[in-house]
């Protein structure tokens, strides 16, 4: 509510999310912003105070105090501390082995995806469905030119490369509908190559599973 | 030697420098090499650019003001989103910066001329056709649509079937010639002909900035150059480096792509701070605060600028361990770039500020270059790049980052110099509203940006749909790109008015120290009168009569007795006098040599491929003609030196800026060689589907014969050259007709063996790999040849003697050079496989 | 070639010398890490302790050692210099720095050896 007041909503929206990997990385972002905010203005507001004060003969401030806290004291702790928290949230994403993890292949083509669950035959176009609360490995790769996986409500994005696979990491927390698109351009139609991943409840995708897998 | 003889600059004196270092009239200025001319060719020619990319951007801005717009088609927003970053990259910010150091350097370290100047010449050449070539592809709407960053298998013949690549990839390596050439010709100028007393620690900032430029292009532009000849061979020959079912990989082209695209960025980023290092202590009345703690930082940012590119990669799937690396190398970049902050924060701090108009675009570059860096860190933490990796928040800090890093020191700039080139002030009142205009502007299209990128707006699409949150921060964004238009407009048409219409300037108009302004308004071609003598790192203020002395000739090379263009050779590190250099003056040779090359593009363009050959051979001939016509040694009995110091002529030396342009050359040309031996090493490890044959392709006995041959003619060579050093030339003649002979005998068997090599260069990355390597080999070892036959014809005709050692030491490093890079490849390619071959 | 003079604390060589080690370093951690995760991996469950982290991290104190001696070797130089050589003193200065900087990134770079798996 109180996020589409500020416009941080959308269908798109990497500010509003649905799945721990995106919540991890909107809370980074609102702390990092809090943070490159103050240094602005401080940075700012020292410039502008240098430049309007008058000089003095017997200055209290060393030179080198200068380049010592502000070149750097201010970046290096400034880092340390974004490495110390950053870090770790990297490492959460990484698809470690997982025996309760649901694999699903993806690949891309221009402009389409093609979805596969190995093990139920089941083949998809342009649409997912997965558990919530349920890790999910997708299995990335391209059938053409690079393309690039990505939900932005649910998590971060990964690359689909040719001749290679690559592993991303996705969980939903809440059953709905989030849409994704390709991220890599891609040719003529990189605008329209979009799709949808469908969270259900665990048990409505078992069902889900269930019924397709019997279809074919 | 430090008491120089008071000589009186008679206007006699005046007269003939001015009559040996003018341009030719009329189209005879199509030849000049001058460095003031050729510097402001480029930054003219850079402007015309930078409108046309704006344009472009216009274009974008327009499509993207509104959702489902079908103004532009898909295919022409390609074109546009990828003509605009490749233009505002290698048409713009990199010549005009490149300009700006070609006019300021010689200025500035007190010398007449940069040391290589027809290499000025031929790289504005280069730079003026390809662009041309460049633009063609625009107009007929068969521009490159893959990006700037023309990503395989997109770019590749299967998925990009037009023309459109091969401008790109053909025309930016002709356009980057210029850049190779400036960077070769600025650090040698910069190291090997400084004012007297112009010591490493009193060198101006700039030149500080400028030399670390000058060599991250000599490092980082080999890997793109190197990119583009393979892509360009698999698309015309169908050499499958980047085709993953031929052993090949597209990654190999990010990596190589962006190891030539992120140190870009601080090529660009770095001159601009030298802008910024040289005004702020002139407007603070002050030296810069840190000195050496600014010279650490611009050594230290060129340095890991080169180890950061795969920040640019972090989505592809690498182990995240190896992008931990690069993210803390991209955040560690914030370091010296904090150190520059604070040294000009601190400048400021104990300065009187005089606020006049460049200070103001200084002040803008502040506020958005700091905003800019901010997102970078933020940028260079894996999990939050993998969510917002091509978005537009990217583009936001992109922009925030070139823009602020580049174009507004860079405007800054242009009203600081003006005065040196126009002797006019600019207009303070149209120039405060097009800095506000464009900064307000700038700050609209671009802030918003950053949210419109959160919000999930990816790049490079041409439309989107409407209700997705995008559609008032898209019509914002755009809606301040027309107005940041205005406000350059504005400025663009102040900068060209005041040419009629500024105020007359004063001497020295902003009190600035450095030596430029020493200088008539506008600078004579010949700059000094006579040489100044630096004792300071602020010269003009710590000796304010220094401007009326070297106009009154108390300098050195007062005389323009010998009626040649002169100038000091001085030592690298304390500036002594030790030389006397005689410098090239107007030549045709670049404008014929460019055109030769213009036609190689063209005809490669076309797929011409006899008449591309043709060219080739034709611009072969030119450049040696040129190397023929060696601005020093004209006439083979010159006079020696300078008789007032008594100093020996480069000719009579061993060592000069040949020499070392030399040296620099073969740096870039191994930077080109080891991104070669990278890419191999890159697909033997990475590629998904790399297989080697169990046997080479080649009979190693017969190799290790070809490497003993070019042993013995390395051999000879510098044997020749110690003796000729050491003033024996007796055999010189015969010495170098042998050494031509085991060549060629080497270029004869390397050749037989390409030739009866059975390399499936079309269906294995590994023997296309083979094949270009053995392409390498085979154009040095010719040109090592060639070169070594020309030094016995000029034997011959007098040229080189023990009077004149000077030219076998310069050809004697690509000799050195060509027999270490054949021993490393065969090493690598041939033996190193053998062993390890069933390991794998 | 007077390559013994390159070595010299004043020489312009070495503003440049403490960086390409930290070059090397890089290279030589980032080729290593590729080509032991194509070929010999270790297994993904065993976190951040396993010999191929702990070798990277055996060569990253090497190079920073080696780094620290050199930036030493420095500072002695420019303690002990005389004020007539300043060109010398000033490249002996700024090299020192660069020396204890390229030591400083070396250390930062390889911090993630210590928390991250290698491979994945």
């Amino acid at each position: 509510m109180l996020l589409s007041l500020t416009g941080c909503s959308g269908p798109f929206s990497s500010l509003d999310p649905k799945g721990p990997a995106a919540a991890e990385v909107a809370l980074l972002w609102w702390g990092m912003f809090g943070v490159a905010t103050l240094i602005l203005l401080l940075v700012a507001a020292l410039w502008f105070y240098a430049i309007k004060r008058r000089s003095d003969d017997s200055p209290t401030i060393r030179p080198n105090a200068w380049l010592c806290w502000g070149g750097l004291a201010l970046p290096l702790l400034s880092i340390a501390v974004l490495l110390l928290i950053g870090i770790p949230v990297g490492q959460r994403m990484l698809p470690l082995p997982d025996a309760n993890a649901l694999k699903i292949e993806v690949t891309g083509h221009q402009w389409y995806w093609q979805v596969h669950y190995p093990g139920h035959a089941i083949e998809l176009t342009d649409e997912l469905h997965i558990p919530v609360n349920t890790p999910v490995y997708l299995q990335l790769t391209s059938a053409d030119v690079i393309h690039s996986f990505w939900v932005p409500r649910l998590g971060v994005k990964l690359d689909m490369l040719p001749g290679r696979t690559n592993v991303l990491r996705l969980q939903a927390s809440e059953a709905g509908i989030y849409r994704g698109q390709c991220a890599e351009y891609c040719g003529l139609g990189h605008a329209h190559m979009q799709f949808s991943v469908i969270a259900h409840e665990q048990a409505t995708f078992a069902i889900w599973l269930k019924e397709h897998s019997a279809d074919d | 030697m430090t008491d120089m003889k008071k000589a009186t600059a008679s206007a006699a004196d005046i007269n003939k420098l001015a009559q040996i270092w003018a341009n030719l009239p009329g189209w005879g200025s199509l030849a000049a090499v001058n460095h003031s001319t050729i510097g402001l060719r480029f930054m003219v020619t850079g402007m015309v650019f930078f409108l046309i990319g704006g344009v472009l951007a216009m274009l974008i801005r327009t499509q993207l003001a509104l959702p489902e717009q079908s103004i532009l088609s898909a295919d022409v927003y390609g074109q546009l989103f990828s003509m605009h970053g490749s233009v505002m990259m290698f048409l713009f910010a990199i010549p005009v910066l490149e300009g700006l150091a070609i006019y300021l350097i010689p200025k500035m370290t007190g010398s007449r001329d940069l040391l290589f100047p027809r290499l000025s010449a031929l790289g504005y050449y280069c730079y003026l056709f390809g662009g041309i070539i460049i633009m063609f592809s625009l107009v007929l709407g068969i521009a490159p649509a893959s990006g700037w960053f023309m990503y395989t298998p997109l770019s590749s013949s299967e998925f990009s079937p037009g023309p459109g690549s091969d401008f790109w990839l053909l025309g930016i390596t002709f356009v980057e010639i210029s850049a190779m050439a400036a960077g070769i010709e600025l650090t040698v100028s910069i190291l090997c002909s400084r004012a007297k007393g112009m010591t490493l620690s009193r060198m101006p900032l700039f030149c500080w900035y400028i030399l670390v430029m000058a060599l991250m292009i000599v490092f980082g532009f080999p890997p793109l150059i190197l990119a583009s000849i393979l892509l360009e061979l698999e698309r015309a020959a169908g050499m499958p480096f980047f085709t993953v079912a031929a052993g090949g990989d597209p990654l190999l082209w990010q990596h190589l792509f962006w190891l030539f695209g992120h140190p870009e960025v601080y090529i660009i980023f770095l001159p601009a701070a030298g802008i910024v290092s040289t005004l702020i202590p002139v407007f603070s009345g002050r030296p810069i605060v840190g000195y050496r703690w600014v010279v650490i930082g611009i050594i230290l940012t060129g340095f890991i600028s080169f180890g950061l590119w795969v920040h640019h990669m972090f989505t592809v799937g690498i182990p995240q361990l190896a992008q931990a690396f690069f993210s803390v190398a991209s955040m560690l970049v914030a370091v010296p770039t904090a150190i520059q902050v604070f040294a000009w924060l601190a400048t400021l701090w104990y300065g009187k500020v005089v606020f006049r108009l460049p200070m103001l675009w200084i002040c803008g570059f502040l506020l958005i270059f700091v905003c800019g860096g901010l997102t970078g860190v933020m940028l260079a933490l894996v999990p939050f790049n993998w969510q917002v990796h091509d978005t537009h928040f990217v583009v936001a800090h992109m922009h925030y980052v070139l823009v602020g890093g580049m174009f507004f020191p860079l405007i800054a700039g242009l009203y600081y110099w003006l005065p040196l080139v126009s002797g006019r002030m600019p207009s303070e009142k149209i120039g405060r509203w097009g800095f506000w205009l464009t900064f307000t502007g700038f700050n609209l299209t671009f802030l918003l940006m950053h949210l419109t990128g959160l919000l999930g707006m990816p790049r490079r699409v041409y439309t989107y749909e409407a209700g997705l949150g995008w559609d008032w921060l898209n019509l914002l964004s755009s809606v301040g790109s027309f107005i940041m238009a205005i406000g350059v407009a504005m400025v663009l048409l102040d900068l060209l008015l005041h040419f009629w219409f500024g105020k007359r300037a004063s001497a020295n108009p902003w009190h600035a120290d450095t030596l430029e302004w020493a200088l008539d308004m506008p600078p004579a071609q010949y700059n000094f009168a006579s040489l100044p003598v630096v004792t300071s790192r602020q010269p003009l203020w710590h000796d304010p009569t220094l401007p009326q002395r070297i106009a009154a000739g108390e300098g050195g090379m007062a005389d323009a007795a010998s009626g040649r263009r002169e100038n000091w050779g001085t030592s690298a590190v304390s500036a002594r006098v030790v030389q006397t250099l005689h410098l090239p003056g107007n030549s045709w040779w670049p404008l014929y040599s460019a055109l030769a090359l213009a036609m190689v593009c063209i005809s490669l363009l076309c797929r011409w491929y006899p008449l591309a050959l043709l060219a080739a051979a034709g611009a072969l001939v030119l450049l040696l003609c040129w190397s023929w016509d060696n601005g020093a040694n004209l006439q083979p009995t010159a006079s020696p030196g300078d008789a007032e110091l008594a100093l020996p002529l480069e000719s009579q030396s061993t060592d000069g800026p040949g020499r070392w342009g030399m040296v620099v050359t073969l740096l870039a040309n191994g930077a080109l060689f080891m991104a070669l031996l990278f890419g191999w090493f890159y697909l033997w490890t990475a590629a998904p589907q790399w297989s080697a044959p169990a046997d080479g392709p080649l009979p190693v006995t017969l190799l290790l014969l070809c490497g003993a041959l070019a042993s013995v003619a390395v051999w000879q060579f510098n044997r020749l050259s110690v003796q000729l050093a050491d003033g024996q030339d007796s055999h010189l003649h015969r010495q170098l007709w042998l050494c031509v002979l085991t060549g060629s005998a080497h270029f004869i068997l390397l050749l037989s063996l390409f030739i009866m090599a059975p390399l499936a260069y079309t269906s294995s990355a590994h023997d296309a790999v083979i094949m270009v390597i053995l392409l390498y080999l085979l154009g040095h070892a010719g040109l090592a040849v060639i070169l070594t036959m020309l030094q016995a014809l000029r034997v011959a005709r007098g040229y080189v003697s023990k009077q004149r050692p000077y030219e076998p030491q310069v050809v004697k490093p690509f000799w050195f050079y060509y027999l270490s890079v054949y021993w490393l490849s065969i090493g690598l390619f041939f033996i190193l496989p053998l062993g390890w071959g069933p390991l794998l | 070639m007077s390559w013994r003079r390159w070595c010299k604390p004043g020489h312009p060589a070495q503003l440049v010398l403490g960086l390409n080690l930290w070059g090397i370093w890089f290279i030589a951690m980032y080729a290593g890490l590729s080509v032991v995760c194509q070929f010999v991996a270790p297994a993904p469950q065993d976190g951040a302790a396993n010999w191929l982290n702990y070798a990277l991290f055996g060569l990253t104190l090497i190079v920073i050692t080696l780094l620290l001696l050199l930036a030493g070797r420095g500072w002695r130089y420019c303690q002990s210099v005389q004020q007539d050589s300043r060109p010398q003193r000033f490249i002996a200065y700024v090299s020192t720095v660069l020396y204890l900087m390229a030591a400083l990134a070396t250390l930062a770079g390889a911090l993630p050896v210590l928390v991250l798996p290698p491979c994945i």
